[in-house]
């Protein structure tokens, strides 16, 4: 895999696949999944930590109230219905998860 | 392993902060929600509104009971989610209990004790602003 495909797999959120031709199938398929499943976990962290770094870090007072998405290091969708930033960001970023939270305006609340 | 998360600081109007321990989640029903949710050590079980409820696609179907918070009585729907915390190599899944506030409330994904609280030893910072979760490794 050269740099460009793995930045392209990352850029997709879709992790990159190996593959094994010069071994024994049985060992290259179980060596396959593992790995994979490693990437797996990898790029769900890298893509999870992003985004929360990205709002940890941003100033989102002006979002009071509001329910923020975040993708791709930016505040893609807002507004006050969950449904709808939810959808929004979707639409923009079909490929990619947004990290879709509401900015705490009150006292939370205690069930 | 333990695993730490910040407490988040929004700087309200009249130039308060409201500081919230909040945490990266993922919650999976039909649909997957990645969200930040709000650890409330003063709450019995998890809740969420009901949008989130439904954008999820969680079975709502459940019997009608009152929950009681600081705004008074409402009505709400017990279900459960799966949900998954992460951070670098360490990832944990559980199936949690949660109340669905019905009706016209919103506010934030809420991290209550049941079924989540005892998955971990958990150590709120206030003076860091820092919540540490560790594994309880007996649950």
């Amino acid at each position: 895999m050269n740099k460009k495909e793995f930045d392209s797999s990352l850029q997709s959120s879709q992790t990159p696949k190996l593959t094994f031709s010069n071994s024994s199938p049985i060992l290259a398929e179980i060596s396959r999944i593992l790995i994979n499943k490693f990437i797996n976990l990898h790029y769900l962290a890298i893509i999870m930590n992003n985004n929360y770094n990205f709002y940890m870090e941003t100033d989102v007072s002006a979002y009071i109230g509001k329910w923020i998405a975040i993708c791709d290091n930016k505040i893609v969708s807002s507004g006050k219905d969950v449904k709808k930033v939810f959808k929004e960001a979707k639409e923009k970023y079909p490929k990619k998860r947004s990290l879709v939270t509401r900015v705490p305006d009150k006292e939370t609340m205690i069930f | 392993m333990t695993i730490s998360f910040r407490y988040k600081s929004v700087e309200r109007p009249d130039k308060t902060l409201v500081k919230t321990p909040s945490i990266p989640i993922l919650l999976k029903g039909k649909e997957v929600f990645e969200t930040i949710g709000l650890m409330d050590s003063g709450a019995d079980i998890s809740a969420m509104s009901k949008d989130v409820a439904e954008l999820l696609g969680l079975d709502l179907r459940g019997k009608k009971e009152p929950a009681f918070g600081i705004g008074g009585k409402v009505d709400s729907v017990e279900t459960k989610v799966r949900i998954t915390i992460e951070k670098g190599h360490e990832q944990y899944t559980f199936l949690i209990p949660v109340k669905v506030i019905l009706g016209q409330y919103d506010f934030p994904v809420l991290l209550g004790r049941a079924g989540f609280f005892e998955k971990f030893i958990i150590c709120f910072d206030e003076e860091k602003e820092k919540i540490s979760l560790k594994r309880n490794t007996n649950k």
